[in-house]
């Protein structure tokens, strides 16, 4: 049959009957094969996570000397982190005492202090996070991995997102396909139910089991192929007709992917019990199995954003992640994939080192959304671990050193998956677009 | 002789576009409810009529993943021809979704054995009656609605 051959004359393009998720290769052999994200949606805050500013201790309570700093909200007296840091592993890096468990990670981590977004507020901040504009509908950074290299697994979505409880702001677009076709969209699902039925739409028929489904396959096979000879061998008709097959195996491999029972009681006590342990022990078994690109929120809504008391909110929203994403770097170092699964670690932006204030000038004793400096980190897949990059200026506002553009992010990325971010582009509206726009450059620093 | 029909011996096969195909589905069931005018009504889910496919409400930041499965036009972009994608999540649709499976139930139930609509199956299918069995039989009996 000419299927395969047809495959190959065909290429990456996407407006053809050939698999669009079948496996490409990239421009260059990449380090990383695969990618996870953990999405601290809301923003965390960088000074109380890998950030230390000793300097904001001096001026505790007091406004910061570089005068007022441009906030979104009224901000006022500098606000020390009420956590402490350590330096951990042998690379010393330091990492507050929110994220114990991810510290003992340091000399896998490289720390990005110098990113900066755009604009203060979640929603363009979240899009140019995933999708590189901040303002226009772009796909996202999965939909572009999954159309450049396809997936190895056939038989499960290739670019999975997961949330407990619902949608982070934005929703979908945080995960779209924009002007490329529409299989290469995050699949969404919802974390908080267990049941397969309802974490993958249309996985499983309620009324009929598999075996007399695999009866009527046979029969509709049949059908089709009667169908097929009457019009002549039609490849787009064939296409069809396998994806019939592929929907079967669907269903069993996809079941079995989100089976927890199959791991042991240690693996599953290890990355926790509770849903973001649940999650990221989903992720990696998807990550096992083929899938892509996998990307976690945190929950609902935006539950990093502590514009008040951010001190009990943000030690209970570390509490859920340390343990589980700490396990996750371990288990794939153990099973020999970190070496090829790249592991992201941020929010869409950072918090300001001074209070926030309520309109009467009290403080709130949160902090406001900071996009002009935050921190993110990145482990695995080609990474030089125990290392940070950039800096911010003395108290944590602005990207000062090596400031890095979430473009120059997504450049790194593509170039780990082996993409020459200048030359992977996608003809729409008669112009070549690429994830990073017009600008952006590979952190090669960062680079194993 | 004409293999990829570059000489048009045959009309070339057009990729049905997602409102067309529920248009299909619902009128082969014999429920396509096609009077014109109104307010517009949800395509799929229980809020659902059996409305022309014309009149489906979109919402653009709550596609239904179904209609991003079968290349629906995104709403927030110009989109002067969209993608024709084979996905395996189109033939779960048709395998496993409610939708389909109401349409089979109804159609089901009004077909009887001199049917305009049915056409004779090929001649080397495997038996027709373990077919009739295996295949119709959880439709027609099924309780689900």
């Amino acid at each position: 049959m000419g299927l395969v051959g047809l495959q190959t004359l065909l290429g990456a393009a996407a407006t053809t009957h050939a698999n669009p998720l079948a496996p490409k290769r990239s421009h260059f052999p990449g380090t990383a094969k695969r990618v996870i994200h953990f999405f601290l949606n809301g923003g965390p805050s960088h000074v109380d996570t890998f950030d230390p500013k000793p300097a904001l201790q001096t001026y505790a309570g007091q406004p910061l000397p570089t005068g007022h700093l441009r906030t979104e909200r009224h901000t006022g007296a500098a606000f020390p982190s009420p956590f402490t840091f350590t330096r951990h592993g042998q690379s010393g890096l330091p990492v507050s005492e929110l994220f114990p468990k991810i510290g003992a990670c340091a000399d896998n981590l490289a720390v990005i202090r110098s990113m900066k977004a755009e604009l203060p507020d979640h929603e363009p901040s979240l899009v140019l996070m995933n999708c590189g504009d901040s303002i226009l509908s772009r796909p996202s950074v999965g939909s572009w991995a999954t159309y450049g290299l396809g997936t190895e697994n056939q038989n499960l979505p290739a670019f999975i997102t997961m949330c407990p409880g619902g949608y982070p702001i934005k929703d979908a677009q945080n995960w779209q396909a924009g002007f490329l076709p529409g299989i290469y969209q995050g699949t969404f699902i919802d974390t908080q139910h267990t049941e397969i039925d309802k974490l993958i739409k249309h996985i499983r028929n309620p009324s009929i089991p598999l075996a007399t489904q695999r009866t009527q396959l046979e029969f509709v096979a049949d059908l089709n192929r009667a169908h097929s000879l009457e019009r002549g061998r039609n490849p787009a008709m064939e296409a069809r007709i396998q994806t019939f097959e592929l929907a079967y195996r669907m269903q069993m491999e996809a079941t079995d992917a989100f089976n927890l029972a199959a791991e042991s009681h240690a693996m599953r006590e290890a990355y926790g019990d509770g849903v973001h342990g649940r999650q990221t022990l989903i992720a990696r078994r998807l990550l096992e199995r083929g899938v892509r690109y996998v990307q976690l929120w945190h929950g609902a809504g935006q539950p990093w954003d502590n514009h008040d008391k951010i001190q009990a909110s943000h030690r209970r929203l570390a509490n859920e992640l340390d343990q589980p994403v700490a396990t996750l770097l371990t288990d794939l170092k153990q099973r020999g994939m970190l070496d090829d699964t790249l592991v992201i670690f941020g929010g869409e932006f950072g918090r300001n080192p001074t209070v926030e204030l309520n309109p009467n000038g009290q403080s709130i004793l949160g902090r406001d959304h900071n996009p002009y400096g935050f921190s993110m980190w990145l482990a695995g897949g080609g990474i030089k671990g125990g290392t940070t990059h950039g800096a911010t200026d003395e108290f944590g506002f602005q990207a000062e050193k090596q400031i890095t553009s979430v473009h120059d992010l997504h450049a790194t990325i593509l170039h780990l998956l082996g993409f020459d971010h200048e030359a992977f582009t996608h003809r729409y509206a008669g112009r070549d677009f690429r994830l990073t726009d017009v600008s952006g450059q590979v952190i090669r620093e960062i680079l194993a | 002789m004409d293999p990829d029909n570059r000489l048009l011996s045959v009309y070339p096969h057009r990729r049905l576009d997602f409102e067309s195909m529920r248009d299909a589905l619902l009128a082969a069931s014999g429920e396509l409810d096609v009077h014109l005018g109104g307010v517009p009504s949800s395509l799929l889910g229980n809020a659902a009529t059996p409305r022309r496919s014309l009149y489906g409400k979109i919402d653009r930041q709550f596609l239904p993943s179904e209609l991003k499965a079968f290349d629906f036009a995104n709403p927030e972009l110009h989109s002067p021809r969209r993608f024709e994608t084979n996905v395996p999540q189109q033939a779960l649709f048709f395998l496993n979704s409610p939708f389909a499976m109401q349409r089979a139930q109804a159609l089901a139930q009004t077909l009887e054995m001199n049917d305009p609509r049915a056409r004779p199956l090929p001649k080397n299918l495997p038996t027709k009656s373990n077919v009739k069995r295996t295949i119709f039989k959880p439709i027609i009996h099924s309780t689900d609605s």
